[in-house]
């Protein structure tokens, strides 16, 4: 019994008071309620905005980019982060989306055969057999309890879903409704929480082109590789290990990483993979029971996070021996 | 250029009044560059910038920001957006309209000097007269328009419109003047041009061969003497200099006495004929000097000098070729009797080696004979490759006594041997003859795989464990007791090198002398390919080593229609092997029709992870080729180092 009073008052803050709910919102807040239990207050002022992402995320990002997105979201109109793996699209996007929505956003990772059934929700067979194409029979998905929870939506890896995939993105977000002709039915969105932010990586192989009247809908925001001083203090924000990590020891890591950038390599490591290697120093520090992070962890650290293909090994191994000498 | 680099200059803002009025302008000004934006794009850009500034609690929006939130909200391709972002900037920072005022001051300045005003005709003469400089300009910039009965001037209007335009591709008045001048608009001008004009004409940033030609339509010898002395500037700095302008080049610059031996050098260098006409203003000592030095680094380019430089011709310039080559001193003529009749000598006994001819021994034995050379001052192992001959020759001269003479002998070309011997072979089947040729091919390769030295095996004092003690080299330090005592080796690791060698008929002798040097090397490559029209595929490392017969004779074997397939050769080379190092031996012609490029092809390959070294001879790539190193080799023996260097780098 608690269970079901504990979830009125989700409904009540999460579809607004007063509003008459149905057996299908029933269901979409008993499969994604969960998100509603982590909800606090949206924000909506990019200075705050700026700030939070720091204290909650420990992301740091461009006050400039923050306003333009939401700037964006103002005007009803999604946004792409485009640019190469590591430099933070997805957590970045999934970020801003959560506090502008106030609660934990959905994440749809692209690939070719998503389909309108995978994103907004397909009928149970048996079900369908029973009761025919009705609520009861109606299985909702993602996109759909985005939009009936009022929550943002991250479309990850665009560029891998199929040209059909994203037109039906687009229409659903431009009108901000969702038609389910089976049932007969439109949902509308309720407020300004449902936002769509889809990130993309040009560089990436066997992807499909983005076409012009997508490029025409999205407001298109650039990532590149932090310049090195950024990088430094976006490792040392994220650096959790426990054992103390030197300057030096980060600087080099980071010229390791923007030689191997230049380099014709095929994996190019971006922030990520320096925060991850490290951590994973850290980490290997404290196994050895080290106190302060040594130039052999990091070696070996770097062993597991930039050794990505074999064939690629030995131009790391020259990288980390021109920085460190080894 | 990056456009954060623009903004340097401009501090602009947009207020939010002027934001649509902004907008309006971009589009415009970006469809003039061929850019169009869409109505509705616009509309959103807009949107989205006054809602930047409702969040920023702003009134105006920095250059930077408006550049970020247009360029976002009108998302274009790679292009566009370059050409969005400078429309941008025009509109805000309005660089170009007041560097088109500018250049209008300068147009209106020149018309005064000149005396003719905006929308009139011209006399040409009295313009001439009052400002002959000021009319070329005008006229090169369009200001003026050429007619048979003088010219006339454009009106206002257009004048302005031509000035922003002049602003926006050139920059200033000057720079447009000087780029339209070296482009080919000096030939159009060149009539207006006497001789006190002519040196204010920027003749520095004209080309070499631009300026060749420029003096040829050059009447008077003062204009000439003028453009001689740029001539003889450009000449020295070795800037532009080629095969085709040095000739020339060489006639202007004797004709006014303005040869020195830095421009001679250089001009020697682009083209080592030039020599002829250089002996007409300089000593021929001069120039075997300049030979002299050259010939450490370019051996044949100096010979050919050096034999310009005498006047030699036909056989006398074949044997001081070959007497500039082997000697040791800079000219090397002392010894160009020594040399003829070794060379006499020696393609005789080539030829009896090919044949089996026994007339060729009765010319080797005539051309010593009525030789007299003083064995004193002749160069060491010439003269012991003639005793040797005529000791040979002597006791009869049977066909393996003059093979392994020839092969013996420092003083000749391995592949001219071989190749000798290899036509022995082929053409005498089942002979005693064949069978010695065969015999001799192998020693005389093995000897020549020695002579090599390319080492793979690194020795190591102290070597960590798991390393093997190389017994050799240690009893041989014990021996002479020498520490380390115990030495220990270890193989080099390496990626595996994939080798294709090009085998075209001008390629042939390059080709020889690359297995050569990857015979030496063979443990190192995991895949051989020979190709000119037909790919031949060998794999496995030590083949080299185990048939190294079977591959020169694909090499010398030989398809007559002399086209290269560079392409199917590259892509049969990388078949079914992870990346790893590439070498290619090529003259980098593709002679059979495809549809790709094979730049493109190796940019490809490259871009899959390969690290592609491109050897090249006589022409290299049309274009500079991404991530590819190309080493561009005069002598194949420079071929031999620099691909043991590569193959042994870890």
């Amino acid at each position: 019994m608690s269970e079901d009073r504990d979830l009125s008052a989700y409904l009540a803050e999460g579809l607004g008071a007063g509003e008459a709910r149905d057996a299908l919102e029933e269901r979409v807040l008993k499969t994604y309620g969960y998100i509603l239990e982590d909800s606090f207050k949206p924000v909506r002022n990019p200075d705050r905005m700026v700030e939070e992402l720091i204290e909650r995320y420990k992301l740091i990002v461009d006050r400039k980019i923050v306003t333009l997105v939401m700037a964006a979201f103002l005007t009803g109109r999604p946004v792409l982060f485009e640019g190469p793996p590591g430099t933070g699209k997805t957590e970045i996007g999934e970020a801003i989306l959560s506090l502008w929505a106030g609660k934990p956003a959905f994440v749809i990772p692209c690939s070719e055969n998503y389909n309108e059934y995978r994103v907004i929700g397909d009928f149970h067979p048996l079900m369908a057999l029973r009761h025919g194409f009705s609520e009861e029979s109606f299985v909702p998905r993602p996109l759909l309890a985005a939009l009936i929870l009022d929550a943002g939506v991250l479309v990850d890896e665009i560029r891998r879903s199929s040209e059909e995939f994203q037109n039906m993105l687009l229409d659903i977000i431009d009108k901000r409704r969702i038609i389910v002709p089976e049932l007969k039915r439109v949902f509308r969105a309720r407020g300004e929480g449902f936002q769509v932010i889809f990130t993309s990586n040009p560089e990436d192989y066997g992807q499909v082109e983005l076409s012009d009247a997508f490029l025409r809908r999205v407001v298109r925001v650039r990532f590149s590789y932090p310049p090195p001083e950024l990088e430094h203090k976006i490792i040392k924000i994220r650096y959790d290990s426990g054992v103390e990590i030197s300057d030096g020891l980060v600087k080099k890591m980071i010229d390791v990483a923007s030689l191997l950038r230049k380099r014709r390599v095929i994996y190019r490591p971006g922030t990520a993979d320096i925060v991850l290697w490290a951590r994973i120093a850290g980490r290997l520090a404290r196994l050895r029971g080290h106190s302060v992070v040594e130039v052999r962890d990091v070696i070996d650290a770097a062993q597991i996070v930039l050794y990505k293909r074999i064939e690629e090994e030995e131009v790391v191994d020259e990288a980390l021996a021109k920085v460190f000498g080894v | 250029m990056r456009p954060s680099q623009k903004y340097l200059e401009c501090n602009a803002s947009v207020h939010r009044e002027s934001l649509i009025d902004v907008a309006v302008r971009v589009s415009r000004i970006a469809s003039s560059k061929g850019v169009k934006i869409p109505l509705s794009s616009l509309i959103n850009a807009i949107e989205i910038a006054s809602a930047y500034l409702d969040l920023a609690a702003a009134e105006s929006l920095s250059l930077e920001e408006l550049v970020l939130v247009f360029s976002s909200a009108i998302s274009l391709r790679p292009r566009g957006e370059e050409a969005l972002v400078e429309a941008i900037i025009e509109t805000v920072c309005g660089r170009s309209a007041r560097e088109g005022d500018e250049v209008f001051r300068h147009i209106v300045e020149d018309l005064k000097r000149t005396g003719s005003r905006f929308g009139s005709r011209v006399a040409e003469r009295d313009a001439l007269r009052m400002s002959r400089e000021g009319y070329v300009r005008l006229r090169l910039l369009g200001i003026i328009k050429g007619g048979r009965e003088g010219g006339y001037v454009v009106g206002r209007e257009r004048a302005k419109r031509i000035a922003s335009e002049i602003a926006r591709r050139f920059g200033s008045y000057n720079e447009a003047f000087r780029e339209l001048f070296t482009k080919g608009g000096w030939r159009r001008i060149i009539r207006y041009l006497d001789n006190d004009t002519i040196r204010y004409m920027p003749l520095q940033s004209l080309s070499l061969t631009d300026l060749v030609s420029l003096y040829k339509t050059l009447k008077t010898r003062r204009a000439r003497s003028i453009v001689a002395a740029v001539v003889a500037e450009k000449v020295r700095s070795g800037r532009g200099v080629n095969r085709g302008n040095a000739g020339e080049a060489a006639e202007i610059l004797v004709g006014h006495g303005l040869i020195d031996e830095k421009t001679a050098e250089n001009l020697l260098r682009a083209e080592p004929r030039t020599a002829r006409i250089l002996n007409r203003r300089m000593e021929s000592k001069l120039l075997l000097k300049i030979a002299g030095r050259l010939k450490p680094t370019n051996p044949s380019l100096a010979a050919e000098i050096a034999s310009s430089a005498l006047g030699l011709r036909g056989h006398k310039a074949l044997a001081f070729r070959e007497a500039f080559l082997h000697g040791t001193g800079a000219g090397g003529e002392d010894h160009v009797e020594a040399y003829r009749v070794y060379s006499m000598v020696k393609n005789s006994l080539l030829k009896f080696l090919e044949t089996g001819n026994e007339g060729y021994i009765d010319m080797a034995i005539h051309a010593l004979n009525t030789a007299r050379i003083n064995n004193d001052n002749m160069p060491a192992d010439i003269a012991l490759f003639l005793t040797r001959a005529a000791k040979t020759l002597e006791e009869g001269g049977d066909l393996i006594a003059v093979a392994d003479l020839l092969a013996a002998s420092r003083s000749i070309d391995a592949y001219e041997v071989f190749k000798a011997l290899y036509n022995t072979y082929r053409t005498s089947i089942g002979d005693e003859a064949s069978r010695v040729a065969l015999r001799l091919m192998q020693r005389l390769w093995n000897m020549l795989v020695r002579g090599v030295r390319a080492r793979i095996i690194r020795r190591i004092v102290n070597g960590p464990e798991g390393e093997r003690i190389d017994t050799r080299a240690s009893l041989y330090n014990m021996l002479r007791l020498q520490p380390p005592f115990t030495v220990f080796s270890k193989y080099r690791r390496t990626g595996g090198i994939v080798l294709v060698v090009d085998k075209s008929a001008s390629m042939k002798r390059y080709a020889f002398d690359t297995l050569i040097a990857a015979a030496a090397l063979a443990p190192l490559i995991k895949r051989l390919v020979l190709f000119d029209s037909t790919v031949t595929v060998f794999e496995g490392p030590r083949i080299l080593r185990r048939k190294p017969l079977e591959i020169v004779n694909t090499i010398l074997s030989t398809t007559f229609n002399g086209y290269t397939d560079i392409i199917a050769a590259v892509k049969h080379a990388v078949q079914g092997l992870p990346p790893g190092k590439l070498i290619i031996v090529t003259d980098y012609e593709q002679t059979i029709p495809r549809p790709e490029d094979p730049g493109e092809v190796l940019e490809e390959i490259g871009e899959r992870g390969w690290r592609i070294h491109l050897f090249t001879f006589s022409s290299t790539p049309g274009r500079e080729l991404k991530g590819i190193r190309v080493y561009r080799v005069a002598e194949a023996k420079e071929i031999i180092d620099t691909l043991t260097k590569i193959s042994l780098r870890e």
